[in-house]
Parts: C-alpha cells; structure tokens; sequence
C-alpha cells in the first residue's frame, strides 16, 4: 500500500527521501501535501507570507522527472521546504516582514537557496518573519503574529517565526532563517526544534537581507538533528561573492554525527542572567545527563560576556540604523513603534564605540577560546531564560516596552553573535506548561560537526522525541 | 562604569541631545523618550568603553577577526573528511 504522503510530513527528510527514492511517492504528492497543510494550518499559526504552489509544484514536478531519468540529486531531492521571507527569489515579492514600499521583488536566488534548490530541495513559501529581521517574539504588527505551533496563546519567538512554527506544525521538515542575536535559536527553543546558528561566515550571505552585517548567519531549524546536519551540507561552504565568507572544508555532517563526538569535553557556561526556576530544573537535568556521557561537567565563566552582549547591540543597533535610515526618512509610517525605537540608539552612539567593538573582535575571541573553550570542546548554557511566555507578556509595541522585553528574550544568546561562534540550540525538556525549553550548545569556530554530534548524543539520552505539533497530531497525542 | 554622564543631570543633558541631534544630524523625527534613548545610548557605551579600555590600543585590523575564526577553528571531523 503507498505511504501517505501527508503522514510523511510528519517524519524526517531521510524517511520522505526514502520513500521518494523507490517511487513510493512522488515529489509532486509530498508537495501537493506540504502546501495544503499550509493552507489549512495558516488560520491558527499565521506562518507563511507567501506561498509559492504553482512555482514549487513545477520544481516537484521537474524533480520527479529527473528521478524517472536516474538524475537523483541526493537526500534533499524533492523535498518540500520553505524559507524567512528575507531571502531574494528572483523576480519575486519579498517583504522582510516589512510595510515598507518597494523593498522587492528579489534581483537573483539567494545563495543559500540556490544551494538547497541545486540539492533538489522544492521551495513551497515565504514564511512570516519579525519586521526588518528585529524582533525576537514573533510580533508583527503589518503581518499578524505567527503562532506557537504548540500553544497559540505564547510566543512563537523570532525573527526566524514563520520557520519555527512551519517545521514545528510538520508543515516542512525544516527551513532556513536567519540569526543576528538569536532569531534561530529562540523561536527553534520555543517550539521544540533544533535551530543552528553557524560559524559567522560559513554560509553565504548573498540575497539575505541582512539585521546587521557584522553579525548575521544564515541557519536551519529542523526537528531532529540529523535534518539540521542535512541542510546545512547542502549549504555550508565558501563564496566567493560573499567577502565575509569562509574558505573553510566542509565536513560530512551527516557521517560525522556517529559515536556522539566522543571524548568531548563539556562545560557549563556560567551567565550573569538569572535563571527562572523552572528553567534552571531543566537545565540541570540536562547537565546531569551530559556528565554520564562525557564527565562530569565543570563551570567556566568569562567575565566579558556581558560586554560581549553590549559589543553585538551596538552593530546591531549602528548597523541597522544606517542601513534603514533612509526608509525611516521616507516612510517613517511603515515602521513599527518597536522597530523604530529599537534603531534609534543606533543613531547617537559615537563612531569610535562601533570602531572599538570592531577593533576588538578578534582579541575578544582569542581570549574566549582560550579561556572557556580552552577548558572544554562544547558549553552548555540555556537558549531562554524564562519558559515560553504568551504572547501579552512580550508585547513589544507598547510604549517604552521594546528595550525590557529584547534583553530579557535574548540575553543568553546575543554574546555569541558577537563572538561568531556557532550555537546550537536543542530541546532539552518541557516546562509545567508543556512548552518546551531549549539549551544552547557553543563550541570553538566551525565547530558545527561536533555540535550537531553532541546534540544527536544527548537528545537521545534525555528521550526527546521529535513530533509534528498540528491539530491532528495532538488530538492523537493528547486525548485529555 | 559609573560616569558623570549617569547622573540624572548627565541622562538629562544626553536625552536633551538625542532629541536634538535626531532631527537634526539625522533628518528623523523620533517616536521615542529621549530619555530611554539617552539611557540606552549611554548603558552601551559605558559597556563598551569599560571593555576596550584595558585592550587598548590595538592596531590590528578589523579584517583579523575573519582570519581569526579559520585559525581557531575546531578541527573536528567525526573522522570524516570534507564532503
């Protein structure tokens, strides 16, 4: 009996391959499925800006014409997937979550999904996104909220929502977004997801637009790490068209997550943010369950985290506030209350503290890696301070609220981007609520083969069992 | 760091500053507090300067911190070589 290609959506992209690979199913069915979930699931999460049925059902089709001529493009062949609606699609609309005139359509492919697209990746949508990529709860007030595909009343997290809430409801098996202070690994910690932020610099940045770009990476979120190590294969590598990109090699993230990176080395990375009660419980039980995989774990601290969290505020905040001010200037009314206060800053801080935030970069990490990471191969701090909180708590339009609710949402995650180091954020749990917690896995740069192995580790040894979040599947799930 | 720019008569004198230099170094007209702003403006960079000051000088520049990542990168593999 042929699978059902609408269950398939709730496996993995090695399961759909599987089944794409024999003929079982064809790219066309998978896709035909994945954009009527979107359309059915749009009224509660709200996730998509943008579908994209009649080009991406001509790419399935064209997939599966290539696999009736043996042309087999790898595991990503046929696979349904969608995107942050920042990347540039030639010829078409792109919003960046924003009412701002004029800002699309796209001049060319975004590199990254240009890549996926060469893998054989099917490109269904434009998901929603926080307006001009700022925003960590997942509000948007031109667009609508995206939904927290496990709960609706809370946050969806962002900038990257729509990509979170998409995989998370089994929509697609995964998506790229886009991190400059977390906006991977926030929305991927409140919707149960694993959400990478890569090296800075090891995926090209050409057709993404960018919060800041000093700081930006383009990353995956997926349900399961195996996913995220697919995704990121097919996008990693050197451009030269990006001056910020790395000539670096390319593991196999795939073949490298076997043996769990034994004999890493583990750390907890001690924060000056306090934890929520319920948070640090989860915590410490993931702790506990690395120290039986890798030794007992010690904690380090570096004292200029905190100056590191200042350091990435201030290229976000200078950066974005160059690079919208015209915008600003001539369409003042297409900003949100909270965009426009968040870039307003950015205005007045003096050059020469952008210039020594710049300057000092490199001596910052040197120092980080010797210090933190010359005791330990990956550290472990949470991704969220506090559980998953609804969506009236982290109003960000309110007058004077925007700067309390940023610092309080990404306080754990913005060092790093200043660093460049690749993070990954992986489930550890669930809160009292059922909403899930994340943990952030940090290691040296271009790190990613080991994270994603240690994730693959872990996530096992804690049970963590990924699952499509949609209606249907919680019925099942949830008969109470 | 605790400036002369933190006390209330500092904020104030910056928040009277962002109010004015908003429109007229910018051509923006703000949406926000002054005095938000100013203190914003002013907790990153007294974090900033406290972080630099003991680093200073530093004459290298800015395009290092790229050949950084590379030389401190992790070599780990899982013992699979580059795809």
């Amino acid at each position: 009996m042929p699978p059902d290609p609408d269950a398939l959506l709730d496996g993995t992209i090695e399961a759909m391959a599987a089944q794409l690979r024999s003929g079982a199913v064809s790219s066309e069915q998978l896709t035909q499925s994945a954009l009527a979930r979107a359309a059915a699931e749009q009224p509660r999460l709200n996730a998509f800006i943008r579908m994209r049925s009649e080009q991406a059902l001509q790419e399935a089709r064209e997939r599966d014409r290539e696999a009736a001529r043996g042309h087999w493009r790898g595991l990503l062949h046929g696979i349904p997937l969608a995107h942050k609606d920042c990347f540039e699609r030639p010829g078409e609309p792109m919003t960046i979550g924003s009412a701002v005139p004029g800002v699309g359509p796209g001049t060319l492919r975004a590199a990254a999904l240009q890549r996926l697209a060469d893998a054989g990746a099917v490109d269904i949508g434009a998901l929603n996104m926080s307006e001009m990529v700022a925003g960590p709860t997942g509000q948007n007030p031109h667009f609508g909220d995206c939904c927290n595909a496990w709960d609706t009343t809370r946050i969806s997290g962002g900038s990257s929502r729509g990509s979170a809430s998409a995989v998370a409801a089994g929509i697609v098996p995964g998506s790229l977004g886009s991190d400059t202070g977390g906006s991977v690994r926030l929305p991927a910690s409140m919707q149960g997801l694993f959400g990478l932020k890569p090296t800075y610099g090891r995926i090209s940045r050409i057709g993404c637009f960018p919060r800041a770009y000093s700081l930006e990476c383009v990353g995956p979120l997926a349900r399961t790490v195996r996913d995220c190590a697919l995704l990121l294969q097919a996008i990693a590598g050197h451009d030269a068209r990006d001056s910020t990109s790395l000539a670096a090699p390319v593991p196999d993230y795939l073949a490298s997550l076997a043996g769990g990176a034994e004999g890493t080395r583990m750390a907890v990375l001690e924060s000056a943010s306090t934890l929520d009660p319920v948070v640090a419980e989860g915590f410490a039980r993931l702790v506990d369950v690395a120290g039986q995989r890798y030794g007992a774990l010690h904690t380090v601290a570096f004292d200029d985290l905190p100056a590191c969290y200042a350091m990435a505020d201030v290229f976000s905040k200078v950066e974005a506030a160059a690079l919208h001010g015209p915008w600003i200037r001539r369409h003042p009314e297409a900003y949100s209350q909270a965009v426009y206060s968040r870039t307003e800053p950015g205005l007045h801080v003096p050059a020469v503290r952008y210039l020594e935030a710049l300057m000092l970069r490199a001596q910052v990490l040197r120092d980080f890696v010797s210090g933190p990471l010359g005791a330990a191969d990956v550290l472990l701090l949470p991704t969220l301070p506090i559980p998953v909180p609804t969506r009236a708590e982290a109003d960000m339009e309110g007058r004077g609220k925007v700067f309390g609710v940023v610092a309080a949402l990404t306080a754990l995650t913005r060092p790093f981007s200043y660093l460049g180091l690749p993070v990954l954020s992986m489930p550890m749990g669930l809160d009292p609520h059922g909403m899930p917690m994340g943990a952030q896995l940090v290691s040296r740069p271009l790190g990613e083969a080991r994270l994603l192995a240690v994730a693959e580790a872990l996530s096992a040894d804690i049970g963590w069992t990924p699952a499509a979040r949609h209606p249907a599947s919680l019925e099942t799930r949830n008969p109470t | 760091m605790q400036s002369p720019a933190n006390t209330d008569a500092g904020l104030a004198a910056a928040a009277t500053a962002v109010a004015e230099f908003t429109q007229r170094l910018h051509g923006i007209s703000s949406r926000t507090d002054p005095a938000q702003v100013a203190a914003e403006l002013l907790r990153l960079n007294d974090l900033v300067r406290a972080a630099a000051e003991p680093r200073l000088p530093v004459t290298a520049p800015p395009g290092d911190y790229l050949m950084a990542l590379l030389e401190l990168a992790d070599p780990f593999t899982g013992g699979h070589d580059a795809a």
